[in-house]
């Protein structure tokens, strides 16, 4: 047999055992469920950042909060002090 | 001449700073740095509404009473060990930029206890705003709540603190 009817039988076009196509798609599914699209990626980023920015602005107000009831503190003591050596 | 001009350019600015309730407390830093305490608070309206959120709905609602209205509190307390240890003239540019407006409501002078100085800025029938000033020989605080104020709702507060009011007491 000549070398061009091999290689022709040896490329020749065969066609997948039935369920072939299903069987590659069930095994490429899960690889690829695990790693997120560029867009997932960027939605998951701005979450992050916004939820960084969220913890810094609950802390920026509590810290005001204590600031604020310190503050309320020392003006109603003095106040307050201020008041009763008046009616003594 | 020139030094009178300076300083008459800057107090006419401080003057009418004055007049809308806010006064400017000039402290050297360095006087934090000598103080065994102190205290530096600096509220503005919208600091104020955002703290007043995270005021407890029933332990603190007459403390939210009282904030919800103010634009501004501001507090400079400074506790030292030793007695004079801050200059005295601080108080005073505070006292300067009190213009006619502003009315000395209470003045407390005891030797043996804090001095206090308690400023109010009429409007109308209310209180528009206060300064108060207590210079003691180891501590000196001045406090200026711009806004509506009652104050007599403020001293009440006293007792919200687990202070004791003094009244009670005596």
């Amino acid at each position: 047999m000549n070398l061009d009817v091999e290689l022709k039988n040896a490329l020749r076009r065969v066609e997948p055992p039935p369920g072939f196509a299903d069987r590659v798609m069930r095994r490429v599914a899960p690889a690829s469920a695990g790693r997120l699209k560029p867009a997932r990626t960027l939605a998951a980023a701005a979450a992050l950042i916004a939820a960084m920015l969220g913890g810094w602005g609950v802390h920026e107000t509590l810290r005001a909060r204590n600031e604020l009831l310190v503050a309320v503190r020392i003006a109603s003591q003095k106040v307050a002090h201020a008041q009763q050596e008046i009616r003594k | 001449m020139k030094h009178i001009i300076v300083t008459i350019l800057l107090l006419v600015p401080a003057a009418a700073f004055a007049q809308s309730g806010r006064v400017t407390i000039d402290i050297p830093p360095s006087l934090a740095a000598k103080a065994s305490e102190s205290v530096d608070v600096n509220l503005d309206g919208v600091m104020l509404r955002l703290a007043s959120r995270f005021l407890s709905d029933e332990d603190d609602a007459e403390i939210r009473d009282v904030v919800r209205k103010l634009d501004g509190i501001y507090v400079r307390s400074y506790e030292f060990d030793s007695d004079g240890e801050y200059d005295r003239s601080i108080a005073d540019s505070v006292r300067r930029q009190l213009g006619p407006e502003w009315k000395r409501i209470v003045t407390v002078q005891s030797k043996m206890r804090e001095n206090t100085e308690i400023y109010a800025l009429p409007r109308g029938d209310s209180v528009g705003a206060i300064v108060v000033i207590t210079a003691e020989p180891r501590e000196l605080t001045i406090v200026n709540i711009v806004g509506p104020i009652d104050i007599d709702k403020l001293a009440s507060l006293e007792g919200n603190f687990g202070i004791p009011k003094r009244g009670k007491h005596e």
